[in-house]
């Protein structure tokens, strides 16, 4: 049996899903969270199957969230669960109106789920249950996703629906607009929203707000000043700037200080029993190390990113970053929600480019994904290539103004191809938020587990790649390489062996580049052209999956001229 | 420049803290390079269509990001997208009637 979560963006629909099964879904304080569908089996009866579709507004079919969720409704699923934000009742209640026309018109049944009730509470609302079942003609359950408060009545409705199988007990009267759903007007359902929200919306003045709520709410104030945006804008990053660079030394030196003895008993392990010869020697100090470094290096960083925008992401102030954002954004020719992706990207670029989706054209969605593919550092090859240039005493200004001016260089591009156009931010700021360690602390360990899964069993085989490329001089010596990459690149041929390897995989330039000797110019250099070097494998079929393989080898040909183009800038400008 | 009440200006000319209903929105072809009509559905979605009230919040200062609260929640509107929104002020007693709700305090409530 197939039972359904629609709702608007940052409803609770996927806080509900993690509810009613033991699905990880990462949810967060921002409109957009979901961009693909989710689906898992609920944990009181294994024959249910329910799927998250991604937020809409609307069921008009004008965005892709949107034609996915009718497709998925046209699939006519035995159960469809509306959540709703109660704390917004009026704004929700006018998609419920229109899915429960077009539900009833199918006659598949449907459960309403007033979500955020505590919220609510806070807030000094209520909602008056039995007029609202009673105006809409199906059951109507209060929850509150964070809490775990009305789930188990959730959990009761829905089997109770399921068991039921009353397909055919939708009346015929109902607060519904005449007007047809799709392709027409919306006012219809807004007005006809408005009037049942004044209906069945309680005002509890005796409960009072609660006073997180009254400081939440005077801090969502004081962020619609420009001022007070940017202050609370300037103070996160400077907090965040703080955190790590306390946090991260030390994060790293307790781990290299922990892994050490690892390191040492692994090697003697490997050369206790592996033959004596060069390939063996290769090989015993290579895993060790391939294992140890990424942990030390490459984990620190990453786990600290995560936290920091999992903090951000259910503050809510991911939000009003966007709207901050909005004039740089113009800078590489998107709008302020294109925030949402870049600041993603920082951690890993896959989730990134899929969260492109949230942008509103397939213009702004190409460009963002180029920029993010090809510019965006992820924490993996920042950390390495930070690493690469603290070893060598490089400048680390030096890539990261490089990267700002190739995005906006990008940026220009696509609007001059594009005719001078550009999507224009139009977005829901959601309400602030105190963050739930639990959750935040949930969506760290489940970005990381993409860390051990994927990136530390790469750099594992990476790294004794690596060490054997070297050992047994694989890099090609003669020829045009090492005169053009001298004479052009201002590098050692080696160095630009390893900025070519990004093609194979990403992170092994770095740990290339580690090995070899360097000077701070040549470090620079090299550590710039390989944070613009080709977008690792994941990336790559991310995007060709989005946009086709063309999209692809535009990206590769557009990171092979800028990171030859602004290597060849730099010989020339650096001291 | 002026918001007094009757007055029709776009939606990045108004003043904070008062409230204004939607007029138009404006576009014959295109919206700076988006499709109108996507545009129109798109304001219409987030609750911006013409007789709805709206109220505008944060700061009046040109160029930046509109802010304005509709539907109990906070929208914001590029600048170039709000001049786009034809509103009129209303007057206070007109807003104050629009917004309140009228909501019983009795029957089975969660």
């Amino acid at each position: 049996m197939l039972v359904v979560l629609v709702g608007q963006p940052n409803s609770g629909k996927s806080a509900i899903l993690s509810r009613l099964t033991s699905a990880r879904v990462i949810a967060s304080n921002y409109p957009g969270t979901t961009v693909e569908v989710a689906r898992a089996r609920m944990l009181e009866d294994k024959d249910v199957e329910i799927l998250d579709t991604p937020g809409v507004y609307s069921l008009r079919g004008l965005t892709r969230e949107q034609a996915v969720t009718i497709e998925i409704l046209e699939g006519n699923p035995d159960l469809v669960l509306n959540v709703i934000d109660g704390t917004s009742l009026e704004r929700h209640l006018s998609l419920t109106l229109a899915l429960l026309q077009y539900l009833r018109a199918r006659r598949i049944p449907v459960v309403i789920v007033i979500n955020q009730i505590d919220r609510m509470r806070e807030k000094g609302l209520a909602v008056d249950l039995c007029k609202i079942q009673e105006r809409l003609g199906c059951r109507v359950v209060g929850t509150s996703a964070v809490t775990g408060e009305g789930i188990k009545d959730l959990v009761q409705a829905v089997t109770q629906e399921l068991g039921s199988r009353q397909r055919a007990r939708w009346g015929e009267s109902g607060p519904f607009p005449d007007s047809p759903a799709a392709n027409g007007t919306w006012k219809p359902f807004h007005r006809a929203a408005r009037e049942l929200a004044r209906e069945v919306l309680v005002h509890r003045p005796e409960s009072g707000t609660s006073l997180l709520s009254s400081a939440l709410g005077w801090f969502d104030e004081r962020l619609d000043e420009p001022l007070g945006a940017w202050a609370a804008c300037a103070l996160g990053l400077f907090g965040s700037w703080k955190f790590l660079s306390w946090a991260l030394p030390f994060l790293e030196g307790f781990l290299a200080f922990a892994l050490n003895p690892v390191k040492i008993l692994i090697g003697k392990f490997l050369e206790s029993f592996l033959p004596e010869n060069r390939l063996a020697e290769v090989i015993s100090h290579a895993l060790p190390e391939g294992l140890v470094l990424p942990l030390s290096t490459v984990l620190p960083s990453m786990v600290l990113a995560y936290l920091l925008i999992a903090l951000i992401e259910d503050t809510g102030l991911l939000g009003r970053y966007a709207v901050l954002g909005d004039s740089l954004m113009g800078a590489f020719n998107l709008p302020g929600q294109a925030v949402v992706p870049f600041m993603l990207g920082l951690g890993c670029r896959v989730p990134a480019l899929l969260s492109t989706r949230i942008l509103p054209t397939d213009l702004s969605r190409k460009t963002a994904s180029v920029i993010i593919a090809t510019l965006v550092p992820c924490t993996a090859t920042t950390s390495l290539g930070l690493a690469v240039l603290a070893r060598f005493r490089g400048n680390p200004f030096v890539p990261l103004g490089v990267i700002v001016a190739s995005g906006v260089f990008v940026g220009q591009v696509q609007k001059a191809f594009h005719g001078g156009r550009r999507d224009l931010l139009a977005i829901e700021l959601p309400p602030l938020r105190f963050p739930v360690l639990r959750n935040i602390l949930v969506k760290t360990e489940m970005r990381l587990g993409g860390f051990f899964a994927h990136v530390l069993p790469l750099l594992v085989i990476m790294n004794v790649s690596v060490r054997l490329i070297l050992a047994y001089g694989l890099i090609p010596s003669a020829g045009w390489l090492p005169s053009f990459s001298r004479k052009f690149l201002g590098i050692p041929g080696e160095a630009l062996g390893a900025v070519l390897f990004t093609m194979l995989q990403r992170y092994l330039a770095p740990l290339f580049l580690m090995q070899l000797s360097l000077s701070p110019r040549e470090a620079t250099i090299a550590a710039t052209m390989v944070a613009l070097g080709f977008p690792c494998l994941p990336s790559q079929v991310a995007l060709s999956r989005e946009f086709g393989f063309g999209y692809v080898v535009l990206t590769l040909a557009v990171s092979t001229c800028l990171f030859l183009g602004w290597g060849m800038v730099l010989n020339l400008v650096l001291p | 420049m002026s918001s007094r009440e009757g007055s029709v200006m776009g939606l990045h000319r108004t003043l904070p803290g008062r409230s204004y209903e939607v007029v138009r929105i404006l576009g014959t072809k295109d919206v700076d390079g988006v499709r109108r009509q996507y545009t129109a559905f798109r304001l219409e979605e987030l609750g911006i269509f013409p007789g709805q009230t709206v109220r505008r919040l944060g700061s009046r200062r040109p160029g930046r990001t509109v802010i304005v609260e509709v539907l109990g929640c906070r929208v914001a509107l590029s600048t170039d997208l709000a001049r786009n929104v034809l509103v009129k002020a209303l007057g206070d007693t007109i807003a104050r009637r629009r917004n309140d709700l009228d909501c019983p305090d009795h029957g089975q409530v969660h």
